[in-house]
């Protein structure tokens, strides 16, 4: 069969638009139009790899990375400002730009994540007694006096107790207090804190021997927080006034303290600063073992010696140890050698050397965890013995068998094959009332599990489009049309009984790729060009006619379609975006099967423009998978995710003894990744170009 | 003093009912000829629903179509200006929606293969505006993540589709889209339960934090290969930027928790409101606002509209398409709305916040199914150097988004003639 070709059917319109007449020399700007048909045999060896950039870590990779750095259970980087996405990735460098307000979002997760280090979690609830009089206190009351450790509160107002709070929870405040009543029946107090705001209380307490406790029940989150005492009214008449005594204030708990082990503080701080004789030496043997695994390398003892000067400001200024070291390791986290993945200067002379350990350490990690390396990765780059090509390959082979492998099918297939969109997208509720968020969540799951499955299988990549099995549980049986218990959980089944092959019937594919009120096969046709066979048909031109209403004379989408593609100019492209498309019409705007479009039956048949006829899902599995296109396309997507850049010009031979032979078809993913990573481009410094 | 409790309890319901709090701005801001001033600038994506927004009439006795009636009781703040272009959106096939975005500020061509673009006017202004405030500008946006779905429009960078705000080095300045990240880093070295002196403490331990990192990021560019060196550079200018803004801090005391994270309804006036406090506290002058992104797909349930935006807005000119795309028109000029009015309440000077300030808002193309340029949908509002005259509904034809820019940049007392590539002077009629 003859490889699919958009552009020889197509190419009349696309040049038209000026969108990828690129053979004369111009770069096209998709990247995606590149590299397809390299006849020239260059030897790849001669040629040097472009030399990978330096970029900071996406949002996913920070918050993995932190994650394994300490055991943080925070996210911090849900808040950063969302990754730019290029050439399909939000991890290819020419598209991210480091903003102000990225370094800001950096200093405040760096704060987070050192306080979270510094504080010893309480392993038991604290019974704290704070005096009323003292530097920290302060007094609105404008008539006031302190006497011994007693305030008095001769005039309305508040008397205010700084307190910091270690753990979030349920805490008791109270404060002992009487009053003189001055005639009256009692007196009006209000208690609490700050924040919260305080409760009104009676005081008929009279002398210091028989004060009364007034306490109040709250939840206090970590932080400073206010106690606060003030006397609401001082007059009774106008010849007497009231006053209100206070000499203790108490805080006790939290009451719900949950006991954690093997906390971030547990894990980094082998000492502590506050405790230890000698703080400083403490916080050097901190740093020394922490700020390694934080930059990735080995470090120098003035690197430590620099991040010691932070912690020797903070003691110059009279403030506590366990603060300098809290700032010391907000430097750690803040340093650019923490945020980004730094890349090796070329050496200038044209030549191309093989990078150091630590530097393919990184490179594997964030390739296959999105994450930081682990202790066997940074021991084998310490032994120097990682760049050793069957080193490095059992190493893929034993970071693809760990759990934390499931990064390639978030980060990579959740971009590449859509599983983050299903986040995003909205079914009509009318129309498709089964869809609700615990499907939602399964078609998420559905799709990384299913995923998972096909990046460990020794069975070749097209097995991604071919397979008869898919991960389904009790929420998504429905959709697929098995009968489960509604809570089963996940488990490999067979689905080529309903209709289904690969992942273009994967329910959350086919949910992302419809509009809300219904299917889209041009979506989905656009998808699978762009995406399965790196082909992109651009988008319309303007002052097209939209896509008509359903009428008498056309009631499916697939007529609807048929009468939009009379017009010629819409023609050249549609004939080869559509027929892909239409062949999923069986799977209606959330997945499931249906033989039947507003009343009439489901026509999924069609001519691809290189005169293929498919008819149905399983017809157009088969035709693109027998298609090496589609082979050298996974290559090309695995390859932009691994290097953080688009295959160039001098990818060329690269690319084609990647994707040669029976490798394109017949290899399986963890081919093409031991590929990737044993190839000069992967283990090299590379050129700058 | 109880301003926290008055000001943010409650969360966003708490911040509408935000009061004047002389107490808590620099003493720069408090004089009524010191007053600063400011300009915003909104982008609404998508473009409107055409016949439904434009006035009918022009000059002071127009009549506001059904879209921006809801101006009536602002009228007199108002100007609305119909005809007016934005020429270098226009591309040769498509490509509209993000040209119309990443120029709506800068009135210069994009690269195609490179990513290069202008400055932006609001990038203008704050080489003047924010020459002494912590905050040089301040980028809020309402969606922040990129289209889900295949490459971007007319083979162009997506990042193209995120942002209007663009320094003049060409970086595109993304916009934060969570209440309690803005509130932290507006006000984050003035927690309201420090004392003065551990905030000054705490200022100068930040500044050794980031004097170890800009001595690393220049110790790296130095034996960095070119490209990274941009990078390094552009991080470390951010690095730098940051520590001038910690410098500048000053304690704007009882702010009181950050508001938590608000549905879409809510979200932009959040958001706003955070702006206005900004403004008040002296944080920074200028602000732009993004109520979405280029062929945005925000779904508006809220609003009774269950077609994502974009698609809606390849309205074909069906009329029910077109009234949902109305409803949507009107949800965001409620936001226009709703600011200028909460402008309007907050005493300053003399006046109002609203005398110092100037905003406009606009989109990246005019028509959602034609993605035409010209007529661009824009509002301005404001009473800055009494530079604009409201209550009027001017005529732009022939003159550009630059024609404005300019005089709106100009009114921020910006030492400016011209604006954009086609070196464009002030519009013609702005004042009245």
């Amino acid at each position: 069969m003859r490889p699919f070709n958009l552009r020889r059917v197509c190419g009349l319109a696309v040049c038209a638009w000026g969108l990828a007449c690129s053979d004369q020399g111009a770069k096209p700007s998709d990247t995606d139009q590149g590299a397809t048909e390299d006849t020239d045999q260059v030897d790849a060896a001669s040629v040097a790899p472009t030399r990978r950039a330096l970029r900071h870590l996406s949002r996913a990779e920070y918050n993995r990375t932190v994650a394994d750095l300490t055991g943080t259970r925070l996210q911090p980087a849900n808040d950063f400002p969302a990754d730019d996405v290029t050439d399909g990735f939000d991890v290819v460098a020419e598209g991210l730009s480091l903003s102000p307000l990225l370094i800001e979002a950096y200093d405040q997760a760096a704060a987070a994540l050192a306080g979270e280090i510094v504080d010893r979690p309480l392993d038991a609830a604290l019974d704290v007694t704070l005096s009323p009089v003292g530097r920290d206190v302060t007094v609105e009351s404008a008539d006031h006096a302190a006497v011994g450790g007693t305030m008095a509160l001769f005039t309305a107002g508040a008397l205010r107790v700084p307190y910091d709070v270690l753990e979030n929870g349920s805490y008791v405040v109270s404060a002992r207090v009487w009053t003189d009543l001055a005639g009256g029946v009692s007196t009006p107090a209000l208690f609490g804190t700050t924040e919260s705001g305080p409760r009104r209380f009676a005081v008929t307490a009279t002398s210091a021997a028989t004060a009364e406790w007034i306490q109040v029940g709250l939840r206090l989150t970590r932080g400073r927080a206010q106690l606060e005492l003030a006397l609401e009214s001082d007059a009774v008449d106008a010849s007497a006034d009231r006053t209100l005594y206070v000499d203790a204030l108490r805080v006790q708990g939290p009451s719900d303290l949950a006991v954690r082990t093997n906390t971030p503080h547990d894990r980094v701080m082998s000492c502590d600063p506050e405790l230890d004789p000698d703080p400083r030496a403490c916080a050097q043997e901190v740093l020394t073992a922490f700020v390694p695994r934080a930059w990735r390398r080995p470090v120098e003892p003035s690197e430590i010696d620099r991040l010691l000067e932070v912690f020797d400001t903070v003691i110059a200024d009279g403030d506590p140890p366990r603060l300098a070291m809290d700032y010391a390791l907000r430097a750690v986290l803040s340093s650019p050698y923490f945020v980004m993945l730094v890349a090796p200067a070329p050496v200038g002379d044209g030549s191309s050397p093989v990078v150091d350990d630590f530097t393919l350490a990184s490179r594997l990690s964030y390739l296959l965890w999105s994450s930081m390396p682990d202790d066997e990765l940074f021991g084998l780059a310490e032994r120097g013995e990682l760049h050793q090509p069957d080193v490095l390959g059992a190493q893929v082979e034993r970071m693809m068998r760990s759990e934390k492998a499931s990064a390639m099918a978030e980060d990579f297939a959740g971009q590449w094959l859509l599983g983050r969109a299903v986040d995003r997208a909205g079914p009509d509720s009318i129309i498709y009332p089964r869809f609700d968020e615990s499907v939602r969540a399964s078609m998420k799951e559905s799709m990384r599990l299913s995923f998972m499955d096909r990046l460990r299988a020794a069975a070749p990549v097209t097995d991604l489009l071919l397979s008869t099995r898919m991960q389904v549980d009790g929420a998504l049986a429905p959709l697929i049309g098995i009968d489960l218990p509604p809570f089963e959980p996940f488990a490999d089944r067979d689905v080529s009984a309903e209709g289904r092959y690969g992942w273009l019937s994967m329910p959350g594919l086919l949910t992302v790729t419809s509009v809300p009120t219904r299917t889209s096969p041009v979506r989905r046709g656009a998808w699978v060009l762009s995406n399965l066979m790196c082909t992109s048909p651009g988008t319309p031109p303007p002052g097209v006619p939209g896509f008509p209403d359903a009428s008498p004379d056309a009631a499916t989408v697939r007529e609807r379609l048929e009468q939009h593609r009379q017009d010629p100019a819409c023609a050249s492209c549609h004939d080869a975006i559509d027929p892909l498309g239409l062949a999923l019409e069986n799977f209606d705007g959330i997945g499931a099967w249906r033989d039947q479009d507003n009343g009439e039956p489901i026509d999924a048949s069609g001519q691809l423009p290189n005169g293929t006829a498919v008819n149905g899902a399983a017809d157009l599995a088969h035709v693109l998978g027998s298609d090496p296109t589609f082979g050298r396309c996974v290559v090309k997507k695995l390859f932009t995710y691994t290097h953080g850049r688009a295959p160039d010009d001098a990818d060329r031979a690269r690319l084609n003894l990647l994707t040669d032979g029976a490798l394109a078809g017949q290899a399986s993913f963890s081919d093409i990744l031991v590929r990737l990573v044993t190839d000069d481009a992967f283990m090299q410094v590379g050129v700058e170009r | 003093m109880t301003v926290s409790r008055r000001m943010f309890l409650g969360g966003a319901a708490g911040l509408i009912a935000l009061p004047l709090l002389p107490s808590l701005l620099p003493r720069a801001a408090r004089a009524a000829d010191d007053a600063p001033a400011r300009l915003m600038f909104l982008f609404a994506p998508n473009g409107a629903n055409m016949a439904q927004w434009r006035p009918t009439g022009f000059g002071r006795d127009f009549v506001f179509g059904p879209t921006l009636s809801q101006l009536e009781d602002i009228r007199d703040d108002v100007l609305v200006i119909s005809g007016l272009s934005n020429p270098v959106a226009d591309a040769p096939v498509t490509g509209h929606h993000l040209r119309g975005t990443s120029t709506m500020l800068t009135s210069t061509h994009l690269g195609t293969s490179v990513v290069s673009n202008g400055e932006s006017a609001d990038q203008v202004a704050a080489r003047t505006l924010g020459a002494t405030t912590p905050f040089r500008s301040l980028e809020l946006a309402v969606e922040p993540s990129g289209p889900a779905i295949g490459t971007c429009e007319g083979g162009l960078p997506c990042v193209y589709s995120q942002h209007v705000a663009w320094t003049a080095d060409g970086v595109p300045l993304p916009g934060l889209s969570s209440p309690r990240t803005t509130f932290n880093l507006l006000f984050g070295g003035s927690d309201a339960l420090l004392t003065a002196t551990e905030i000054e403490r705490r200022k100068r331990y930040r500044l050794s934090v980031l004097d170890m990192v800009a001595d690393q990021a220049s110790a790296l560019s130095q034996r960095a290969a070119v490209e990274d060196r941009a990078r390094l550079d552009q991080y470390l200018t951010a690095v730098r930027t940051v520590e001038t803004r910690i410098d500048a801090l000053e304690a704007c005391g009882g702010l009181g928790a950050a508001p938590g994270e608000a549905p879409l309804q809510e979200l932009a006036d959040v958001l706003l409101d955070l702006a206005v406090l900004a403004f008040q506290c002296d944080r920074t002058r200028v602000v732009t606002m993004m109520l979405g992104a280029a062929t945005s797909e925000l779904v508006y349930t809220f609003l009774g509209v269950r077609t994502p935006h974009h698609s809606l807005s390849h309205h074909q000119r069906l009329p029910d398409n077109l009234a949902k795309l109305a409803l949507i028109d009107t949800f965001q000029v409620g936001r226009f709305a709703r600011l200028v009015r909460k402008l309007k309440d907050v005493p300053e000077g003399g006046g109002t916040m609203l005398d110092h300030t100037l905003l406009m808002m606009s989109s990246d193309v005019s028509d959602g199914d034609l993605h035409n340029h010209d007529d661009m949908p824009v509002l301005v509002a404001g009473h800055l150097a009494n530079a604009m005259g409201g209550g009027r509904h001017l005529d732009g034809t022939g003159e550009t988004l630059a024609h404005l820019c300019t005089s709106m940049l100009q009114a921020g007392g910006v030492p400016i003639t011209s604006f954009g590539e086609a070196a464009a002077g002030p519009l013609t009629g702005f004042a009245g």
